[in-house]
């Protein structure tokens, strides 16, 4: 394995440091960010569903009142 | 373009494109990382420790980006009072404070082989640790007002005054004399740096600003259905 890749000319202390730094905090950041939107997708869909449950069944109570204003009963 | 954040665009924004977007991502980092450890050349008179740059400086634009956009945000929500501004501007915090941390580790890093020093308290570096104040400053208040309406103002008030920071860091070179460089790429003038540096640093800042826009989109869906799910508990 070819040293000079890790030493970097004398600078590798600084350099290394430098990149790894970054990228742990934008893998730290980018974990944080995933979990928040996963938990807050599950709470989002579960209390949406119910949500739409009664949207569906409000709907033909719409329709009826639609077809009653439209004087098209008959 | 403004219509493709409305909240129920960004709903729709299904997490296949995410995934799209992260393997995109990781594949310009790779070849930053590739391009800006092995292949660019080292510098005549800093030797590799310029490879700090290619983390450095991209990290650098996009923590003064970011609050750039908070800032244009606070107004355009204090004034013209955009709804969904203010969830655009917290979603962008995370990743805008996150940089500007990276920006002032690596700068100290790099400042060790070239000034001899891992700090001072110069005007860049002072007005860098501000911004970070900002950040922090803004994060906290949506964090710990449970009022929408009160943290709305407070975070557009901070956003404002965190404004008036950015041409203090990107003129400090120029008005004090500081450690610090002065720029080598400006948006009004020709890069002073040579090609076989900008390719990677182009690259690398393509790369973070890629990663920019996937914690943004992620974040922003996450705050918009917080938002409906609050907003809907105050309706019952």
């Amino acid at each position: 394995m070819n040293l000079e890749l890790i030493v970097l000319g004398g600078y590798g202390q600084f350099v290394w440091p430098a990149f790894i730094f970054s990228f742990v905090s934008c893998l730290y950041l980018y974990l944080k960010t995933k979990k928040e939107l996963k938990k807050q997708e599950k709470i989002f869909l579960d209390e949406f569903k119910q949500f739409r449950g009664i949207i569906v069944e409000a709907l033909p109570k719409k329709e009826n009142t639609k077809k009653a204003l439209s004087g098209n009963l008959v | 373009m403004l219509k493709n954040f409305f909240p129920n665009k960004i709903l729709s924004i299904s997490n296949k494109l995410i995934t799209n977007l992260i393997i995109a991502m990781i594949l310009v980092v790779f070849l930053g990382f590739i391009y800006a450890l092995f292949i660019s050349p080292p510098d005549y008179i800093q030797g590799d420790s310029v490879r700090i740059m290619y983390v450095h400086v991209p990290s650098s634009f996009i923590a003064l980006g970011s609050f750039a956009f908070i800032g244009i945000a606070s107004i355009s929500n204090l004034i013209f009072k955009v709804k969904f501004m203010p969830l655009m501007a917290k979603s962008l915090a995370p990743v805008g404070s996150i940089f500007t941390l990276i920006s002032i580790v690596t700068g100290s890093l790099w400042g060790k082989p070239t000034w001899g020093i891992w700090w001072a308290w110069d005007a860049r570096l002072t007005s860098m640790v501000i911004l970070l104040c900002f950040y922090v400053a803004y994060i906290l208040t949506w964090k710990l007002i449970s009022s929408f309406e009160k943290a709305n103002k407070i975070s557009s008030i901070i956003g404002i005054v965190g404004l008036l920071n950015l041409p203090v860091i990107k003129y400090s070179v120029d008005w004090w004399s500081t450690l610090h460089q002065t720029s080598s790429i400006t948006l009004t003038s020709a890069p002073t740096i040579h090609y076989t540096m900008l390719v990677p640093l182009i690259i690398m800042l393509v790369g973070m600003v890629m990663y920019s826009l996937i914690i943004f989109l992620m974040k922003y869906k996450t705050e918009i259905m917080k938002f409906k799910l609050d907003k809907k508990k105050n309706n019952k």
